[in-house]
């Protein structure tokens, strides 16, 4: 089941940010523009959408 | 360009088209139908230095009215300082840049940035609850 709201979002990511693992991944979906969660285990939500996990776990430069 | 318009359709070159000078701007809409103007300026020396991103509009302010201009530069908010009273973010440090990373992989954080900064709006905590720093 997808989700997209800003609470489930929000606590993805601050999930990943305390190096917890998720059950859930984030993907961008270019047609909407929005960001959804998905079922990591599920299959490609869309052709088009791209993971925003990796970027995410990236970090951002600590300035 | 190719990525980029396929994930980022509202983004466009303006302008000059002489790397230094040149940049893409476009919009990024937060889930709930923010839109915010996003400016990325095309390193001189393509594709081998981070680009500098800003938040052209709105004018965007923290849960406690101050201007994020004002907070210059700030670990907690991801912020770079600012130029001309416009909003940096701090995505990428020059260490860990490489060429092969994509103006559409940097728009997809900075994507992340916005869902992070109607977080703190609506929580008070600062961005980086939400997104983590780099590993130094």
């Amino acid at each position: 089941m997808e989700e997209k709201d800003l609470k489930s979002v929000l606590n993805h990511l601050t999930q990943i940010t305390q190096g917890k693992t998720t059950t859930k991944k984030l993907v961008f979906d270019p047609r909407t523009q929005e960001l959804v969660l998905v079922d990591a285990t599920a299959p490609q939500f869309s052709p088009d959408a791209v993971t925003a996990d990796d970027p995410t776990r990236d970090g951002f430069f600590a300035c | 360009m190719d990525i980029l318009s396929r994930y980022f359709p509202t983004f466009f070159l303006k302008d000059s088209i002489i790397p230094g000078h040149a940049v893409i701007e476009g919009t990024l809409r937060s889930n709930v139908g923010n839109e915010y103007l996003v400016r990325l300026h095309v390193p001189a020396d393509l594709p081998n230095s981070v680009p500098i991103v800003e938040m052209v509009s709105p004018v965007l302010r923290d849960r406690f009215g101050h201007s994020l201009v004002d907070l210059g530069t700030s670990y907690p908010m991801h912020l770079l300082k600012p130029e001309n009273g416009i909003v940096r973010i701090c995505h990428y440090s020059a260490s860990h840049w490489h060429p092969n990373i994509t103006f559409s992989k940097v728009l997809l954080k900075i994507r992340a940035w916005i869902e992070a900064y109607e977080g703190h709006l609506d929580s008070g905590y600062a961005i980086d609850h939400y997104l983590p720093h780099m590993e130094a």
